[in-house]
């Protein structure tokens, strides 16, 4: 009989020493469903109300910045606060809507087609707007902090860098999806979260080389805040108007580019006219009137 | 009703030019007036149809399809007077440009017709 234990029993027992002790609260522990770098996040069944729930338990015991900031942010593509507290040991935890969903880098090939994954990608603008509008900057928007629920709901999770717009900060955040002045330690304001929004993106257009849509991350990611867009709702703006079949503000398109946009537009349209005009030219050749 | 002004007012426009395309017969060319103002008058009535159809029913495909079947009927209608100077009937001359008018006036109320309604 060997002596060591194997991989698998160590995770678990490292995973019994770091559950959370809720007894004391209304939740139920079921299993932990991810771990990051201030704390981990568990599934938890709260018995008052006979639900599922995400429990997350910070390493820190001073007050959680994210769920006071969740709190101020009611919107339906923001994971909603529902309680927050402290474990015996001294640990800050809150209960947050249990999400039923994957990642957006796990299920961006759901979305197989552009029109779905860019009107998604809207729908993130349109949180990531509602949260600048209440002065909050995200901070860390990738793929990942983006859940897809089964029904296409779309939810920006992970708020645990946001700031205050404005505020300056210790550098944190994603390589890639981070602006240089965040990267720099500098004040941030929601053209931090346009440049991430950009990323995030380019991230979804995958192998699409839409002259417009790169002109949008182009714009969205330019290195100097005050080339970008001036939020997020501009960004969602742009990609609807190509989504429309309408000129994309940050697309500078010459007259092949603007036929190709109408037609594409109004390619049904055109080719009745068309037909009508060959089949009228070909009875007056022909026919003779 | 601004559904059925716009379909009305695009087969006014789509009618008089296909009666213009008269002239470029010689031997009606006389005409040119009655046959502007006639297919003018029969592409009227099918964008009123056109127009009526469309508020109800929402399908782009059967408005355009109704157009069609509209444009078809009229033209036949004023297919069936003969030519008054040799007696003869034009029916597949008038009638295929009269259907794809129709169909013009009703893919175009379908798919135009709703956006004029709300930016009014």
């Amino acid at each position: 009989m060997s002596g060591r234990l194997s991989d698998g029993a160590i995770a678990r027992l490292r995973e019994a020493v770091d559950a959370p002790d809720l007894s004391a609260t209304r939740y139920r522990l079921i299993e932990r469903v991810g771990r990051g770098g201030m704390g981990s996040v568990w599934l938890a069944e709260d018995a008052a109300l006979d639900r599922k729930v995400a429990v997350k338990v910070l390493d820190l015991d001073d007050a959680p910045n994210e769920a006071r900031i969740l709190a101020r942010l009611e919107h339906p593509g923001i994971v909603p606060v529902h309680d927050v507290g402290r474990l015996p040991d001294g640990r800050v935890f809150y209960a947050m809507r249990f999400v039923e969903g994957r990642p957006l880098h796990h299920d961006v090939e759901r979305f197989r087609a552009l029109p779905a994954r860019l009107r998604l990608f809207v729908r993130v603008c349109e949180a990531v707007a509602f949260a600048h509008d209440r002065g909050v900057i995200h901070r860390d928007l990738k793929p990942e902090n983006v859940m897809v629920g089964p029904f296409g709901e779309v939810l920006v999770m992970d708020w645990g860098l946001a700031r205050a717009a404005g505020e300056g900060s210790e550098i944190a955040g994603t390589p890639g999806f981070m602006p240089p002045e965040q990267a720099a330690g500098g004040a941030v304001d929601a053209r931090s979260d346009v440049y991430a929004l950009g990323a995030m993106l380019r991230f979804l257009l995958r192998e699409s080389t839409a002259k417009p849509l790169l002109s949008i991350v182009e714009k969205a990611m330019a290195a100097d805040p005050g080339r970008r867009y001036a939020g997020a709702i501009e960004v969602a703006a742009d990609v609807n108007r190509y989504l429309d079949g309408l000129r994309v503000e940050a697309h500078d398109e010459g007259w092949t580019d603007r036929a190709a946009r109408l037609y594409a537009r109004h390619k049904v349209a055109f080719w009745l006219v068309a037909t009508y005009l060959i089949v009228r030219g070909t009875m007056l050749a022909v026919l003779g009137r | 009703m601004k559904k059925i002004g716009f379909a009305m007012l695009l087969g006014a426009v789509l009618g008089a030019l296909d009666g213009m395309t008269a002239w470029f017969t010689p031997s009606v060319r006389d005409q040119l007036g009655t046959i502007v103002m006639l297919s003018s008058l029969k592409s009227v009535i099918a964008g009123l149809l056109v127009g009526i159809f469309a508020v109800y029913m929402k399908k782009e495909l059967a408005v355009t399809l109704f157009g069609f079947a509209v444009g078809l009927l009229l033209a036949y209608l004023v297919a069936m007077a003969p030519d008054p100077n040799t007696g003869q009937h034009y029916y597949i001359q008038i009638m295929i440009p009269g259907a794809l008018v129709g169909l013009i006036v009703g893919y175009a109320t379908a798919r135009y017709g709703k956006r004029a309604v709300t930016a009014a």
